[in-house]
């Protein structure tokens, strides 16, 4: 073991590092908010709208989420749009996040009683402040489990980017390997941090979950 | 379309090697993350402890990650698989780790009356496992498996990145010679979701036979 080919370049992975939280960050917020429209879409009375949310979820998630990524990176200049690596990795990992992520938002919704709508209805609670109020806090506690594991998978997913050409902590590796020949010690260090990363969400979750918890 | 045509050939020998990496790693994560799941139900923390840390960081680390330390550091340690045995070796290790997760909970939902009652009417661990334990189990791990299995065919396209020529490596060789990247990516998603498709077309089919046989249909 020749640790020094980690100590000596600990910048590098340091920021890298930075790079993969960053991208995580970015993609589980931004999945979560464009899954929320989507599932209210997908029981929407209006038609079009129903449809279009059902195509979404089943295309984004039928597909590899690399190729969500190439598509991305490598698809959208065909249209004359052109991304910049960072950019076109999140969107293509938020674009696949957001299609499962609407599913579990909206059997969270249906999960809340019937009469509880009704009842929002009945006192003349208009819709949106009904949803804020009343709806979500306990849809919450029944998505919260399965939302959170998505956003585990989300870290994970970061790792795709340095396929796009994305320097973070895998791609930061890639290039460090090639340099260095020293596959072993750079992959134990990465595969700490991931797993350091992921303590954390989980941690950040149970935290949250308890939030929502009912007073016993 | 003429990159398709021209194409052809390479993508369906890609889709072929898709196809049975898949099953291969399939069939031996589905055989050893059950056994270690019903080894660590009879043995105890002995090997539980361990199963638990193994499917911790194989279900923690990205892919791409368990992939490249097959790939570049097991050489490094002396052990050289070639990218499709990096590859199936990293798949295997991963699906190892959920599988044994999957089956631990459905080994868990097993009622332990049952096992009482086994015991009471003198049935040996074996006919237990068999008749009571394997019927049961099959039906309550079958989504979780299927949906688990039908979502990794997806996860093969990072095997592209450790040189393995599956779909998405021909896709990118293909998007390189013509300059077609959106039609040719939507092929290639269209061969993963096909074979998931299959997977969740066999789920059905599974489901169906092992509700008949045990009569109850819940």
């Amino acid at each position: 073991m020749e640790w020094s080919v980690v100590t000596g370049n600990a910048g590098l992975l340091a920021a890298a590092t930075l790079n993969t939280v960053a991208i995580a960050a970015t993609t589980i917020v931004l999945s979560v908010v464009l899954a929320f429209p989507l599932a209210l879409m997908r029981d929407s009375r209006v038609a079009p709208l129903r449809v279009i949310a059902g195509i979404y979820s089943w295309t984004t998630r039928a597909m590899p989420t690399l190729a969500l990524l190439f598509l991305a990176y490598y698809g959208l200049p065909e249209l004359g749009i052109y991304l910049d690596p960072v950019p076109a990795a999140v969107a293509g990992l938020t674009v696949s996040a957001a299609g499962y992520n609407m599913e579990y938002i909206r059997a969270a919704l249906k999960a809340v009683p019937r009469g509880q709508y009704e009842a929002c209805r009945a006192l003349g609670i208009p819709f949106p402040l009904a949803l804020r109020r009343l709806i979500l806090p306990q849809a919450m506690r029944i998505l919260l489990p399965p939302l959170s594991s998505n956003l585990t998978l989300l870290l994970k997913g970061s790792a795709l980017a340095s396929l796009v050409a994305v320097n973070e902590l895998t791609g930061q590796a890639m290039a460090l390997i090639s340099d260095t020949y020293r596959p072993i010690e750079i992959l134990i260090v990465v595969a700490v941090v991931y797993l350091a990363l992921n303590g954390v969400l989980v941690a950040v979750q149970k935290g949250v979950e308890r939030q929502f918890r009912l007073p016993a | 379309m003429d990159v398709i045509v021209a194409q052809f050939p390479r993508f369906l020998a890609a889709t072929w090697l898709t196809i049975w990496m898949f099953a291969l790693v399939t069939v031996l994560s589905t055989i050893i993350g059950a056994a270690l799941a019903i080894l660590s139900e009879a043995a105890g923390k002995a090997v539980s402890v361990p199963l638990a840390i193994f499917s911790w960081v194989f279900r923690g680390l990205p892919e791409l990650v368990v992939l490249l330390a097959c790939y570049l550091a097991l050489p490094a340690a002396g052990l050289d698989l070639g990218p499709v045995g990096s590859a199936i070796l990293g798949f295997t290790l991963i699906g190892i780790a959920y599988q044994a997760e999957i089956f631990r909970a459905g080994l868990a939902s097993v009622d332990p009356k049952l096992f009482e009652a086994t015991r009471a009417l003198g049935m040996n661990w074996r006919l237990t496992m068999r008749r009571i334990v394997f019927p049961q189990v099959v039906r309550t791990v079958l989504p979780a498996w299927a949906t688990f299995s039908a979502g990794n065919v997806k996860a093969f396209a990072v095997a592209s990145a450790i040189a393995v020529t599956e779909v998405m490596a021909v896709t990118r060789q293909s998007i390189a010679m013509s300059n077609q990247p959106f039609l040719l990516i939507l092929v290639a998603a269209g061969i993963y979701a096909a074979i998931a498709s299959i997977l969740m077309v066999l789920e059905v089919l599974v489901s169906r036979r092992f509700a008949g046989q045990t009569g109850a249909n819940s």
